[in-house]
């Protein structure tokens, strides 16, 4: 670690993965991409009412991914300390990309491919189930940025690097929560005892 | 050139060693890393932040090394990584670490580098090291749990 190393504003500090916001764009624009293939194709078959429902649920999608896109990007300038409980979760594993995927994949399988090619009494509940799916695949992805979020603030300030405003904010929360205090002195431990490894 | 090398050697090569888990790989490519800015002859893009100039070549050589290597046996370790020296487990950990969060640890712990070298280094956002030295961090506390 550098001594004397400036401080961070937090401002500065960009939480959201640029990698995550791109692939949301990317979901959200192939989403628009196949309700507008659905509803050209059901134009031109003259199968209009059947494919609506499937248009409607991929603009769902893409309606979502482009939201959570934007707000994370909006989110980044002007980042806010987040809540102590979130702090709590740090230790925690993030939840796996691979349920993103699961729950990703699901969705527009049940969402957009079956819901009108079962019988009528079916629809409703494989698209309510596509929509849940869709809705579970943006939880683990909030699950997974919320943990992000929270390990790059808290490492910033165990590392005594965050500004000082940020820090008063945490050093509040600290106080008042004995665990939070108690992980902040762990992790203070184990880097001192990496850095001296590490020599 | 000779206080430069004086200077970042010694930390190169512990950078290098942790990521290569080989300590005469890690000095080769310490080696590489100055007969070519010595060949090189452009003394001007050492000027401001020489270490991420130095570190960032000694990190493409070692992806490179690592890609002909790959895997290395276990037994490769550094010499300092036996049995009877204390903070064994704790090498061991750092040693399997996911490789983007074991340099991001390496490199925070290194005297010089901080978290804006680390980032121009890694050429990522400072945001991502933090998170990933922090990931780094919990993966360690788990790992090193009773």
């Amino acid at each position: 670690m550098k001594t004397n190393e400036p401080l961070i504003p937090l401002a500065g500090v960009r939480l959201t993965p640029g990698g995550a916001v791109r692939a949301l764009l990317w979901v959200g624009a192939a989403s628009v991409a196949v309700a507008v293939a659905l509803l050209g194709y059901g134009l031109v078959a003259g199968e209009l009412d059947r494919m609506l429902q499937r248009a409607a649920v991929s603009a769902f999608v893409a309606c979502y991914a482009i939201g959570v896109a934007i707000y994370a990007r909006r989110s980044d300038r002007r980042p806010r300390v987040p809540a102590p409980f979130v702090f709590a979760h740090v230790r925690e594993r993030p939840p796996l990309p691979v349920r993103a995927i699961a729950a990703l994949f699901v969705a527009v399988v049940l969402g957009v491919w079956f819901a009108s090619g079962w019988e009528a009494a079916l629809r409703l509940g494989v698209s309510g189930a596509g929509i849940l799916c869709g809705m579970w695949f943006f939880a683990v992805l909030y699950r997974r940025q919320m943990h992000r979020q929270a390990t790059t603030i808290f490492t910033l300030y165990a590392d005594g690097l965050l500004d000082a405003a940020a820090t008063a904010a945490i050093d509040d929360a600290r106080r008042k929560d004995p665990v939070f205090d108690a992980a902040v002195r762990e992790h203070q431990r184990l880097c001192a005892e990496v850095a001296r490894v590490l020599q | 050139m000779d206080a430069l090398y004086e200077v970042w050697r010694p930390r190169l090569l512990r950078y290098c060693t942790q990521l290569l888990h080989h300590g005469h790989d890690a000095e080769e490519v310490v080696q590489d890393v100055f007969t070519k800015l010595v060949a090189g002859g452009d003394r001007r893009r050492l000027d401001g932040q020489p270490e991420v100039l130095l570190f960032r070549m000694a990190r493409n050589r070692c992806i490179d090394v690592r890609r002909k290597h790959a895997p290395q046996a276990r037994d490769d370790l550094a010499p300092s990584a036996r049995d009877e020296e204390p903070g064994r487990d704790l090498r061991e950990a750092i040693a399997r670490l996911p490789f983007d969060q074991r340099e991001a640890l390496v490199l925070t712990a290194i005297d010089g580098v901080g978290y804006r070298e680390a980032a121009a280094i890694l050429g990522v956002s400072l945001g991502t090291v933090a998170a990933r030295r922090g990931a780094a961090i919990q993966e360690l506390q788990r790992r090193l749990a009773p």
